[in-house]
């Protein structure tokens, strides 16, 4: 396989639409609180934070991409790099999926397979995936602005709605609501794998890309909470989706409610994410299998995906597991930062020896 | 045999060997200052007072034909015949071949090379106004059958050196004459190289028409990088842009590539408006195309899951329709859909005669007995009759959308409006991930160029910033090497 190149605007257009994902399936639940404004400095914190993480993943870059730099420094130790960042998508693939299927089930309850539908979007991320990057990159532009016309639609609808008495102080139930968002906004984002694996077949100015993305997404998900949180009030916390509670308040002559739309945008953005996670794990394993190409691998993954979320939507234990943020965070934070500085480290040790 | 004898009767015995049971085959015997000589043609394909009057009527008419063999035949060329195109041939395959394209060949007693001469005269279609690609403003003349009449439109358009025709052919028993045509020096020569080595994979036996070379220029996908044209005008900014145009002998259209999806919705009619109204139809033309894909997959998605996105008055419009009929709104839709190709079918098949009436009765008996009698909804009907009409403002895409309407309505039937989405992302992928000669179909959309896409694709610019440089289909984003 040639390695396609794509631009940074490209990469980071494709991250921003999955991490979009994490703002809509933002609830009280999951952020561990009341005080849902302390989610904006929650996201700005994340974004510093994330900035910080991925340091190693910019200093691997040049050598090539993570896993591959692994397996060249470190032989055949060096494959379990690969595989640990294979298993890190399976793992946040498998999450996305299962929080989308719960809030089929939960909130919108259709009258057919909730589990068809999961199955339909791991199908069409596949797909894309056995496409190519410059596929899923392509088509995650057209989806950012089928995405910002969608949710212009309905922010511009319910801003009519919106009541600067529903806004509550900052921090006034304490700090820790901030300190769990932060962990929410780190874990449900693929972003620093994606960047390991991915980022030597971005050609550009990437840092200028990773800046545009962090005050992107600091800026969709600001305003997406100060809606929320001016809209709602406090029937937001009770609510387990509140943006799809928040599209379902439009009410204009022609069309009665835009929840169908929300729910739109959240599919459209979890195949990219989904296609582009699984072209990484192709990568991945090009690396494991010493530069052959094989497509079998990303449709083990594919099907393991569904598999996995049917299980974590049946399994309450499974799917505690699978949603929890700060496992996610941990295994975030591992693959962003941890799993880079042990391919750099493999790297200089090896380098020391070849000069002695 | 293969090659020209110098023995003339074992010539003739070859060719009329080769023709026998071909009452088209003609020889006329001549004495040529004592020497024999033969001319053989095929009837229909050569004009035979030409033949007359540039060929026998000199031959007879001179008083010297001096030398024998290849010294009499030189001289004939050089000094006897006004014939404008002619050359030596020795190759009988060739001959064969020629005799074919409407040459005639003479050969004479003790020479071993033969004379063939153009004199073509089959009838040929004068330039009528293309069928298909209706123009308020432009041109009215458009291709037809005969390759080299198309090649002399073109040229006319474009008076400069730098036109070429390269000669091709397609089928190994047909030997279709192809012309690829392109602008030296702006179109790409890797882009050219390519053309001419998929021409070469063609392995079919006869070829027909153009559609039947497109299957060999594309590479997959739902929407085609190959495209084809009736109009010569259209060709001519085409080549202006980079494109490479095939010419095919027996086909009233030209093949054109690369053909990116942007350009199915560029009629010449938007170049020859002023700017304004040129994006407002662009526009009118892409709307019409979400509403041709979108609109029946997104009915029966809405009426069967979502009823609750619509407001209340259309709703209860809707439902009390539904009420009064039989089938479930997917299987209202579907019929409708397929009877509505059926007819669609029907009319253009139909002698032109029965066209009208075939339409009478499809359009208004069979449509409006089916509302009243309560078999389908006026809704449904509604839906299906404004799905036809939107897909003929981009009838380029017409093939494509009848299919994808299909799919979409089954989508939208399974999975609702998700099912839709799904749909519709899958059809981007397909979209951003197929290339047409090395630039990507989506292009300058998907990679995005501002400068490009704010020129001819959202907005039609005018001419005075369309002046500043051509969009050079080699310069558009994401275009690589091919093969890469």
């Amino acid at each position: 396989m040639v390695r396609t190149k794509i631009s940074p605007a490209q990469f980071f257009t494709a991250m921003f639409v999955s991490h979009i994902l994490v703002t809509i399936a933002l609830n009280a639940q999951y952020t561990g609180g009341e005080s849902i404004l302390d989610n904006i400095i929650s996201c700005i914190i994340s974004m510093i934070l994330a900035a910080l993480i991925s340091v190693p993943i910019w200093l691997c870059q040049g050598r090539g991409s993570v896993p591959e730099l692994a397996v060249g420094s470190m032989g055949k130790m060096g494959a379990i790099v690969p595989i640990a960042y294979w298993l890190y998508f399976l793992l946040a693939g498998s999450s996305s999926l299962t929080l989308f299927q719960i809030f089929l089930m939960d909130t919108v309850n259709p009258g057919f397979s909730a589990g068809m539908v999961t199955a339909a979007v791991t199908g069409v991320a596949l797909y894309g995936a056995l496409r190519g990057i410059e596929t899923a990159a392509r088509c995650a532009s057209c989806v950012l602005i089928a995405m910002l016309l969608g949710c212009g639609l309905v922010f511009g609808i319910v801003a009519v709605r919106f009541d600067p008495k529903n806004l509550e102080p900052l921090f006034q139930y304490g700090y820790s609501q901030t300190a769990k968002g932060t962990a929410l906004f780190l874990a449900r984002t693929s972003l620093f794998a994606d960047m390991a694996v991915l980022l030597p077949q971005v050609q550009g100015k990437k840092g200028r890309g990773f800046l545009w993305w962090a005050l992107g997404v600091t800026a969709f998900v600001s305003l997406t909470i100060l809606l929320i949180a001016g809209c709602l009030g406090r029937y937001a916390y009770t609510q387990n989706f509140p943006v799809y509670v928040l599209a379902s308040l439009t009410e204009v002559r022609s069309l009665q409610r835009l929840d169908a739309v929300f729910t739109g945008v959240w599919i459209m953005g979890l195949i990219i994410k989904l296609a582009v996670d699984m072209y990484a794990c192709r990568v991945c394993f090009r690396a494991v299998s010493g530069g052959r190409e094989k497509k079998w691998p990303v449709w083990v993954t594919g099907v393991l995906l569904v598999l996995l979320a049917w299980l974590a939507v049946g399994n309450s234990g499974v799917q505690g597991w699978l949603l929890d943020p700060w496992t996610l965070c941990i295994c975030a934070a591992a693959v962003g930062a941890g799993l880079p500085l042990l391919a750099l480290i493999g790297a200089a040790i090896r380098g020391k020896g070849a000069k002695k | 045999m293969e090659k020209v004898s110098a023995v003339l009767s074992e010539n003739k015995k070859y060719l009329q060997g080769e023709f026998e049971n071909s009452m088209d085959f003609m020889m006329r015997e001549l004495d040529l200052g004592g020497a024999g000589a033969a001319l053989f043609a095929l009837d229909g394909l050569v004009s035979k007072q030409t033949i007359t009057l540039s060929i026998l009527n000199p031959l007879m008419e001179a008083e010297e034909l001096p030398g024998r063999g290849t010294e009499q035949l030189m001289h004939i060329e050089r000094a006897v015949l006004g014939a404008v195109e002619q050359k030596r041939e020795t190759k009988m395959d060739q001959i064969l071949l020629l005799l074919m394209s409407g040459f005639a060949v003479l050969i004479i007693d003790g020479c071993e090379e033969a004379l063939v001469f153009g004199v073509q005269g089959f009838e040929s279609r004068g330039p009528d106004e293309p069928q298909n690609e209706v123009m308020q403003r432009g041109a009215k003349d458009g291709f037809n059958e005969s390759y080299q009449n198309n090649m002399a439109m073109i040229r006319r358009r474009m008076k400069t050196s730098s036109l070429k025709f390269e000669k091709a052919e397609a089928g190994s028993r047909s030997h279709t004459p192809l012309a690829i045509c392109y602008l030296e020096g702006v179109a790409s020569p890797e882009i050219l190289a390519k053309v001419k080595e998929r021409l070469k994979s063609c392995t079919l036996d006869t070829t027909l028409g153009a559609g039947y070379l497109t299957s060999f220029l594309e590479r997959g996908g739902v929407f085609s990088g190959v495209g084809q044209t009736e109009r010569p005008d259209v060709v001519c900014g085409k080549l202006e842009e980079g494109r490479i145009a095939i010419l095919v002998e027996g086909t009233p259209s030209a093949i054109i590539v690369p053909f990116l999806f942007v350009e199915n919705f560029q009629t010449l009619d938007d170049y020859l408006t002023r700017p304004f109204y040129g994006t407002f139809i662009r526009w009118l033309k892409y709307a019409a195309f979400f509403l041709s894909t979108f609109l029946p997959g997104l009915y029966v998605a809405i009426a069967t899951h979502h009823p609750e996105m619509l407001p209340e008055a259309l709703l209860l419009k809707i439902s009390e329709s539904e009420s009064q009929t039989p089938f479930p709104v997917m299987a209202e839709t579907l019929i409708l859909y397929f009877l509505y190709e059926v007819l669609r079918e029907a009319g253009l098949r139909a002698p032109r005669s029965l066209s009208a009436t075939v339409s009478i009765v499809g359009g208004l008996v069979v449509g409006d007995t089916a509302v009243s009698a309560g078999l389908v909804s006026a809704p449904s009907l509604m839906v299906v009759a404004l799905t036809a009409i939107a897909g003929y403002a981009v009838p380029r895409l017409y093939e494509p959308l009848a299919l994808l309407r299909l799919a979409f309505l089954l989508a939208g039937n399974f999975l609702g409006v998700w099912g839709v989405m799904i749909g519709l992302v899958l059809l981007l992928m397909d979209l951003c991930g197929t290339d047409s000669f090395g630039v990507p179909l989506m292009s300058p959309a998907a990679p995005y160029n501002g400068r490009l896409a704010f020129r001819d694709v959202f907005v039609r610019a005018g001419w005075r910033r369309l002046a500043k440089g051509s969009a050079n289909v080699r310069n558009m984003p994401g275009s690589r090497e091919i093969g890469e």
